[in-house]
Formats: C-alpha cells, sequence, structure tokens
C-alpha cells in the first residue's frame, strides 16, 4: 500500500509517494511535460551530478492513482533523503545555505528559460552537512516574476533576517507557522534605524505595504508585466539580488576568525568537568560500544560539539546529531561544512519539547519521533539536565530512552558528580532525592538488557551499553 | 497559460519585481504606464458609448481621441 507523503499534497500537478521502500513522485499531464523540458536542460543533469538537486529517474513500475483518483501520467523515483529534517531544526548557517542553495537553481533554470513554481524552504533537505533541492515538481517554463518569492521571504529570508538583524531566533517562529513568518508581521519586529539594515527596505517594509495596498489579482499584475516587457532578465535580476544579500547575512561575528560570541554549552568541551582520564576512558567506552556492529542510523542526543557524533559516524552509515543550543549546532554545522561532511546530520532541538507535527491535520510535517528511527542512540551528559534542570522524572527519561530502540550507551553522573551538585544547587533540598545511581540502574533492567557498564575514573560517572527488548 | 498553484500575492509579485533594482525599474515604470493605459482605454470605451447615445439622440459623432488624456492620467495616478 503507498503511502502519499502528506506534506506534498499542495502540488496538484505532483504528489510524493512511497512504496516498496522507494521515494516516488506522480506527475499529471501538464507536470509530465514540464519533465520532459527538464531533463533535456543542461543545467538539471549538472545540478543532479553535483548533488545540489535530488537524483532522478523515470519509475516504470506500477503506480497508484493520484490522491484525486486520477491515472498519473508519469512516475518518477528520487533517490531518498536518509533523514528528513525541518527549517525550524536548522541552525542559522544551515537555512542561509539552504536559501542559497534555492536561488542557486532558480538562478541556473532561469538561464535556460525554466522557472520554480514556489520558493517554500520544504524544498530542500539535507544529507549530513549538503543541502539537496528536492522539488522536481517545482520546475516550469518561466512565465514572469517568480510566484515562489512571497514563500521564499516567508520562510528562508525572513527568519534569516531577523536572527542577523535583531537576534531574534527564528526556529520558535517557523515551528510555529508552517507557512513561515508574514511581511507585516516581520515590518514590525523592525523600528528607528533598525529598518535601514540590509535587505529590510525592500523585502519586507515595502513588501508588506505593497502585500496591504495592492489589491489587483495576482493574474492581472501578471500580464500586465508581461505586457511591459518583463523579460527572464528581470527575474534573474531579482534572484541575483537574493542571493547577494541572503551570502551577506550574519549573526554577530559567527563567520569570523575572532569568534567572541559565546553560548553557555559552545565553551563546553574546555570548561566541563572531565579529566584527561575521564575523557579517554568515555572515548574509548563509545568507540567499543559502536564498533564491530554498524549502524544504520545513530541518534546522538545532546550532542554539543559532535565530537560524539563523529566518532559514531565512523561506524555508521548516517548520525543525527541534536543539541538544543544554536550556537553550537550552528559552530559544528559550519564545521561538518567546511570538511564535505555527508554522514552527520546537525540539528537544533529542545529535547523536552521537541518538533511535533505541523501544518494541515498535524501531518503535513511529521515529529521528530517519527521521522528519525535510529537502531543506536547516544545519550552522553544528559540524564541530570532532563532530569534535574527540566525536571523529568527520572523512569519517564528511561521510558523516553527505551521509546528510541535499538543499543544505547547512557551516561549517568552520580549524585556527588560536581555538574549534579552545582545543578542540585539551584534546587530546594530533597526534591531530587530519588537522583540515584541505584534507583536509574533498576529502572534501566525494567527496559533494557545491560550489556557492559564502566564507572569513568573519575568516579563520578558510569556509561552503561544497553539494549531495548528485541534489539 | 500559467500553471502556478498557489497565490503568489500581487503585491509580492511587485515587491519581487522592483527587488531586482535597476533592471526591475524600468519595467516597473512601463507597468505603471501600462495601468494607465489600461485605465485610458477603459474611460474611451465610456466616452465612446456615451457618444454614441449621443449621436443617437443628436445625429453628431464626437471625434474619439488615440490616447488617454493627460487629465486622466494625473487623476489616476
Amino acid at each position: 500500500m503507498p503511502a502519499y507523503e502528506p506534506g506534498s499534497f499542495r502540488d496538484p500537478d505532483s504528489a510524493v509517494f512511497r512504496a516498496d521502500g522507494k521515494v516516488l513522485r506522480g506527475l499529471s499531464g501538464r507536470a509530465a511535460d514540464d519533465w520532459d523540458r527538464l531533463r533535456g536542460t543542461a543545467f538539471f543533469t549538472r545540478l543532479t551530478e553535483s548533488g545540489k538537486v535530488v537524483r532522478t529517474t523515470p519509475y516504470e513500475g506500477e503506480a497508484p492513482p493520484s490522491p484525486r483518483g486520477e491515472p498519473w501520467a508519469r512516475v518518477l523515483e528520487h533517490e531518498p533523503v536518509p533523514v528528513v529534517s525541518y527549517p525550524y531544526e536548522w541552525p542559522f548557517a544551515m537555512l542561509r545555505e539552504a536559501a542559497a542553495l534555492q536561488l542557486e537553481v532558480l538562478l541556473a533554470a532561469l538561464d535556460e528559460g525554466m522557472s520554480l513554481k514556489d520558493g517554500t524552504a520544504y524544498n530542500v533537505q539535507f544529507v549530513g552537512s549538503r543541502p539537496v533541492f528536492i522539488d522536481v515538481g517545482s520546475f516550469e517554463p518561466a512565465a514572469g516574476p517568480w510566484p515562489g518569492y512571497r514563500q521564499f521571504c516567508q520562510t528562508m529570508l525572513f527568519p534569516l533576517l531577523v536572527q542577523a538583524h535583531l537576534g531574534v531566533p527564528y526556529q520558535p517562529l517557523l515551528r510555529g507557522a508552517v507557512d513561515g513568518l508574514s511581511a507585516s508581521d516581520v515590518a514590525g519586529m523592525f523600528s528607528g534605524l533598525r529598518r535601514f539594515r540590509k535587505g529590510v527596505l525592500r523585502n519586507v517594509l515595502l513588501h508588506s505595504i505593497l502585500e496591504r495596498r495592492v489589491t489587483t489579482a495576482a493574474e492581472t499584475v501578471k500580464s500586465d508585466l508581461r505586457t511591459s516587457g518583463f523579460s527572464v532578465e528581470v527575474a534573474k535580476a531579482t534572484a541575483r539580488k537574493l542571493l547577494d544579500l541572503v551570502r551577506g547575512l550574519e549573526v554577530g561575528k559567527r563567520g569570523s576568525d575572532a569568534d567572541d560570541e559565546h553560548s553557555i554549552w559552545s565553551d563546553y568541551r574546555t570548561t566541563c568537568s572531565y579529566s584527561d582520564a575521564d575523557a579517554k576512558a568515555k572515548h574509548e567506552f563509545v568507540r567499543a560500544a559502536l564498533e564491530g556492529r554498524r549502524s544504520r542510523l545513530v541518534l546522538d542526543l545532546g550532542a554539543n560539539d559532535g565530537e560524539y557524533s563523529k566518532l559514531a559516524a565512523e561506524h555508521a552509515d548516517h548520525v543525527v546529531a541534536v543539541d538544543g543550543d544554536e550556537k553550537v549546532v550552528d559552530l559544528l554545522y559550519r564545521r561538518l561544512r567546511a570538511t564535505g561532511n555527508e554522514k552527520v546530520l546537525p540539528l537544533v532541538m529542545n529535547l523536552v519539547d521537541p518538533s511535533g507535527g505541523i501544518g494541515w491535520r498535524n501531518r503535513e510535517r511529521a515529529p521528530f519521533v517519527e521521522r528519525v528511527r535510529p537502531d543506536a542512540t547516544l545519550a552522553l551528559a544528559l540524564v541530570h539536565h532532563l532530569t534535574i534542570a527540566a525536571n523529568v522524572p527520572l523512569p519517564e527519561v528511561v521510558g523516553w530512552l527505551a521509546d528510541f530502540g535499538g543499543r544505547q550507551v547512557v551516561e549517568f553522573p552520580h549524585r556527588d558528580d560536581v555538574q549534579v551538585e552545582r545543578l542540585l544547587a539551584n534546587k530546594p533540598a530533597g526534591l531530587f532525592d530519588d537522583y540515584r545511581r541505584e534507583a536509574f540502574e533498576h529502572l534501566l533492567a525494567e527496559r533494557f538488557r545491560v550489556v557492559r557498564q564502566e564507572t569513568l575514573p573519575g568516579g563520578t560517572r558510569t556509561l552503561y551499553l544497553v539494549e531495548a527488548a528485541g534489539a | 497559460m500559467s500553471l502556478a498553484y498557489l497565490d503568489p500575492g500581487s503585491g509580492s509579485l511587485i515587491a519581487s519585481v522592483l527587488v531586482g533594482g535597476a533592471a526591475a525599474a524600468g519595467v516597473a515604470a512601463k507597468q505603471a504606464r501600462a495601468r494607465l493605459m489600461r485605465l485610458g482605454r477603459r474611460r474611451k470605451g465610456d466616452e465612446l458609448e456615451a457618444e454614441a447615445q449621443d449621436e443617437a439622440t443628436t445625429g453628431e459623432a464626437g471625434e474619439a481621441e488615440a490616447e488617454p488624456s493627460d487629465a486622466a492620467a494625473t487623476r489616476d495616478a
């Protein structure tokens, strides 16, 4: 039974579905004509071969009817993306990279008389640190201005502008609205001299005024533009200006060597409480747990600078590195991108408040736990933060880990660990009396089989290699 | 024929042209002129209709203007 991708319903001419482990795309007659034209272009071959557009081939097998009950004119097969992620899980440099790719694809298409129907951030996915444009159904013959400009602004440019110019994290905003940030809402955020920051006057303020004032139907505006001699050159000029703007956006001094913007966690590796002996023993334990049994997908919860994600990547096809601190994930992304890493996917997410299902029927964009099904999980230096800092009861934490299944490496910092003492010092005495190693081991044994355990040389932290029932 | 399935927003379409800068400015100006021309033609149509009615009553045909008058353009701007 094929499963239609709930996020692809908006385009009546094309829909994505999964069948027999394949990712397929059905095309209407009109969309099939566009595909025939697209596959004959040089840019499509070039961008596919360089990994910028998803690899796509004609599919000859049987296909189900469209969600509207009609037969497809053509069916295509896409190379699957290992792990689906969404813009509200991407740090700044990742969204910027995705936005630049979308514009690069648009410019290449315009050079050969084609364009993109839409401009949403959901057109882009990541394979490790490499962005890839996945909406092959979006290509159409170029005619008039780019219809995707508004979507591009709402889901890519405006989020980047509020983060770069105002220091406002866009992830909660994008997660709160599948269509992104409206021009008028963003215009309200830019007051005084901030209106003159790069890209704001035209893309935000003028845009919001025009949205309010222009009531002519979009089709009339388009035909006016055509009769006014609107050529592909103008669409190209728009895309080029946007690309320059996007590439020039930066948060603080992140892009420079003199990185003086710090977050709580970005200095963690140099200020954390591990002695060299502890760090070495921990590294060896994790390596031994992963090597010799290759994983399809490792989930690194609370990944910080990604040290263990990179170690896991040596023994896995792919790794998802999740952390709640945008700054550290952003730095991790930049390092991974600089080395061309296509195995580790870094994501920003508060583990106590993970991404849920959003959009139409809460299914258009799936919850994190449905998209990420690891066969191995790392929960290092995490349990004390969830229980003591975030007040999640210890049995809940163990139950949550068990839901991920598979093999896991879990670290339990004891009550007398300096970090645990620091967290407990902020809480009233007696609230976390159940935070004890014996209680944790009891809970662990209820949900997992303990394969191996080792207390680090410092004596205040124990690592467990466990396997969930059925793993 | 347009294949667009999403409403790109009329204001956004114009904004996207303006973002293009100098290359777009000429087109924007032409577009404004096209809108004036269209309004002018609509007015011309109205005038012809009125004149046809006048003709029916007076038997005298008025001469239609080929271009919208400056006055009409100023009013519409």
